[in-house]
């Protein structure tokens, strides 16, 4: 009879440990999920607030000193954040160097992409791309 | 024998019902974040659509030798209300600093942009670009006088 009892003990706390570890495991993999979850969901929302183009009149870039001045406005609802590591500028279809003149983009405001590239008279086209993949491009000519 | 099993169930239906509302609870938040977005983008998408303006009239009068001053008056031929103050102008390509008699631009109503000490001779020939804030744009030549 008392040997009854504690193998129905024994039973009883491997089934509630049993249990409490399958729960456990199943709590932390759906936690895991849901962090990825918040975590595309909020690229995805950023990326939808996300607008710019460049504004440049395409016959006529600024050129200063070699380098070329291409202007970026914000028409989108984030800020953009606006440096070296944030954006990549191509220029036919190659990455070029550049700076700004700007850490970051409010709604509405202009900055500048100066481009230190030789580009040779003819028509061209520069690509830019944010940190969260929108891209736009622009078809230019320089004289 | 019993009791276990009653006890493993519970705790396993206990604790599926948590999971459950914590996941759902997440999906919905992200659900209703991502439709509201959507809606922005497609509210910003009908703005683009419903948005124009037209150059009526762009003047450009010289005040010395080598500058001039611009003026251009816009008329809102859409349907959206613009803000004056978020317009760009480039002139020959480059952006110029500008002021608006009006800070906002209503259907069918008109602005005047100016801007001053630009470089250029009398009757030399530019381009100014217009773009509004949400980058539809408009280009004209003038001729400094």
């Amino acid at each position: 009879m008392a040997g009854e009892s504690a193998s129905h003990i024994i039973l009883f706390i491997t089934t509630v440990l049993l249990a409490s570890s399958v729960s456990a495991v199943t709590f932390v993999t759906i936690q895991k999920m849901t962090i990825d979850l918040e975590f595309r969901g909020k690229a995805i929302s950023e990326y939808l607030a996300t607008d710019f183009e460049i504004i440049n009149d395409p016959s006529m870039i600024p050129q200063i000193d070699g380098k070329y001045i291409f202007y970026i406005k914000n028409t989108g609802n984030t800020i953009i954040p606006f440096t070296n590591e944030t954006i990549t500028v191509l220029i036919n279809g190659s990455v070029v160097r550049f700076t700004t003149n700007v850490y970051s983009l409010k709604p509405g405001d202009v900055g500048e992409v100066i481009v230190y590239d030789d580009l040779n008279s003819g028509d061209h086209r520069i690509t830019l791309i944010l940190h969260n993949g929108l891209s736009k491009s622009l078809d230019f000519k320089v004289e | 024998m019993g009791f276990s099993t009653v006890a493993g169930f519970v705790i396993v239906v206990i604790a599926s019902i948590t999971i459950a509302g914590y996941l759902l609870h997440t999906l919905i938040d992200q659900i209703k974040d991502v439709s509201k977005l959507s809606k922005i983008e497609n509210e910003m998408k009908l703005d683009i659509k419903n948005s124009d303006f037209e150059i009526v009239k762009i003047e450009a009068i010289n005040t010395s030798p080598t500058t001039y001053d611009l003026t251009i008056i816009l008329k809102n031929t859409g349907a959206t209300t613009f803000d004056c103050e978020k317009f760009s102008i480039l002139v020959d390509g480059v952006l110029v600093n500008y002021t608006a008699n009006v800070s906002r631009l209503y259907p069918l109503g008109y602005s005047e942009f100016k801007s001053v000490n630009l470089e250029g001779t009398v009757g030399s020939t530019h381009r100014a670009l217009v773009v509004a804030d949400n980058g539809i744009r408009e280009v004209r030549s003038f001729t400094v006088t």
